[in-house]
């Protein structure tokens, strides 16, 4: 279980590691990016109330939320 | 030149004056699954100190009443548990950046008190932008106490501890799409007595083959570790359309497995003052290695099993929920320098093929509230 969640974790980060060199997008470029319609809606579907339903109903938890999501423009 | 440059500057930094951005918010959320209804009002406040640092504060209510299937019983519906109870949640949080620098050092307390129920969370994370603000790396810390309690057994008090480690890597791929990867792992260390997340009022029965049944209360392991993975790929459709695709999968050391996909498509209009989003969601998930909705223990006296549950959230489930979303804000209307309304509403089936006391569910969820800048 260990080994195989440390193997997700060195894949996801490793491929985060390659688009790190994607082509730079200029900070005048995003602005689709800011759109309100382009915020991800967390993977419960909706509002905290929801993911709460989610994580109580379901035995499956985390990785579910909306933080961190970003254009970059802090 | 120098003088140009000068001049520049100085507009730029009062064209960028550090104006507080207070907000508040108040909603409430409605569950009903024909067993139970939880009615969750809930506000939120958050308060800019300059503009790189800022406190929040939330409260909410839930009210929890209906009644539950006995897994015990034959038959569920006689069987039924009538409950009323409320929690209460409050948390605060504060955060800001360092300098001048896109990193953002954040704190959270966070405490639910219920009857037979009490946690207290402690979070910690950082956050900044990586390759030339391409990226943005998320890292966060969450420890949470908790204390189970039974209004029927005065004694009873079992403590469980929990940290948990995020990780987001939020990428931009292009002008119109963003990626990101979660990572979540969490272990939880629980009493020997009930074990983590066991319930004192839950029972788990068990036959000896012939006809007589018992019932003893449930027993989980003492620790458990789970980890999830998740991807969200956003791409802009044109014409005011964004569309969202997000999947999960999850694992534990109890051999719970699970897949979660969800997609929404989100649309703004009139300048974006009308967001409307339309979503849904699928999840598989797998028992539990020791669940088991009837234990046959054999002839000659139940042999009762170590771990031990017949808890339908720890046995195989299927759901399938479609929502709707609605946000209108308008800018500039009285002291506001943004009010905002939002309205939701979700159906969601829960099927339980393992769990022959109630084989599915059938729920929604509403809800709507308002948000206020200033």
């Amino acid at each position: 279980m260990r080994r195989r969640v440390i193997a997700m974790a060195a894949a996801l980060f490793l491929a985060g590691g390659l688009l790190g060199g994607c082509a730079v997008v200029k900070p005048w470029q995003r602005g689709v990016l800011m759109k309100r319609a382009m915020k991800p809606a967390p993977a419960s579907g909706g509002t905290t109330f929801e993911l709460h339903v989610h994580t109580i109903r379901e035995a499956m938890a985390g990785a579910a939320g909306d933080a961190g999501a970003s254009c970059g423009c802090n | 030149m120098r003088l140009q440059l000068i001049i520049i500057a100085a507009i730029c930094v009062l064209a960028v004056p550090a104006v507080a951005q207070h907000q508040a918010s108040a909603r409430v959320d409605v569950y009903d699954d024909g067993w139970i209804t939880v009615v969750a009002p809930s506000a939120r406040g958050k308060v800019s100190a300059g503009a790189r640092a800022d406190v929040s504060a939330t409260y909410a209510v839930d009210v929890i009443s209906g009644a539950t299937p006995v897994s015990s019983s034959v038959d569920a519906v006689s069987g039924a548990t009538r409950f009323e109870e409320v929690r209460h949640g409050a948390d605060i949080g504060g955060g800001g950046y360092l300098g001048k620098s896109s990193w953002r050092l954040d704190g959270r307390y966070g405490v639910s008190v219920e009857p037979d129920y009490e946690t207290h969370l402690l979070g910690l994370g950082a956050s900044g932008d990586l390759f030339k603000r391409m990226v943005t790396l998320s890292v966060q810390y969450t420890a949470s106490f908790e204390r189970l309690m039974s209004v029927h057994d005065e004694q009873l008090s079992e403590r469980t501890l929990s940290n948990a480690l995020d990780v987001s890597w939020a990428q931009i791929l292009g002008r119109t799409t963003t990626l990101t990867a979660r990572l979540r792992g969490e272990l939880r260390s629980c009493s020997k007595a009930y074990g983590c997340e066991a319930s004192p009022y839950r029972y788990v029965p068990l036959s000896d083959g012939v006809g007589a049944i018992v019932t003893v209360q449930e027993r989980h392991p003492e620790s458990r570790l789970r980890g999830a993975a998740a991807l969200d790929l956003s791409q802009y459709l044109g014409a005011g359309f964004a569309l969202h695709v997000n999947y999960r999968y999850y694992h534990d050391s109890w051999q719970i497995g699970g897949h979660s996909a969800a997609t929404s498509i989100a649309w703004g209009g009139f300048g974006e003052r009308l967001i409307i989003r339309l979503g849904a969601r699928g999840s598989l998930q797998s028992a539990a290695s020791f669940y088991q909705a009837r234990y046959e223990t054999g002839v000659g006296g139940p042999q009762v099993p170590d771990l031990r549950t017949s808890d339908r959230e720890l046995s195989g489930l299927r759901t399938a929920s479609a929502s709707l979303r609605a946000r209108w804000s308008m800018v500039g209307v009285g002291p506001f320098a943004r009010l905002g309304l939002t309205a939701r509403v979700a159906h969601t089936w829960f099927d339980y093929p393992d769990y022959p006391a109630l084989s599915g569910l059938q729920a929604w969820i509403a809800g709507g509230g308002v948000h206020a800048e200033f």
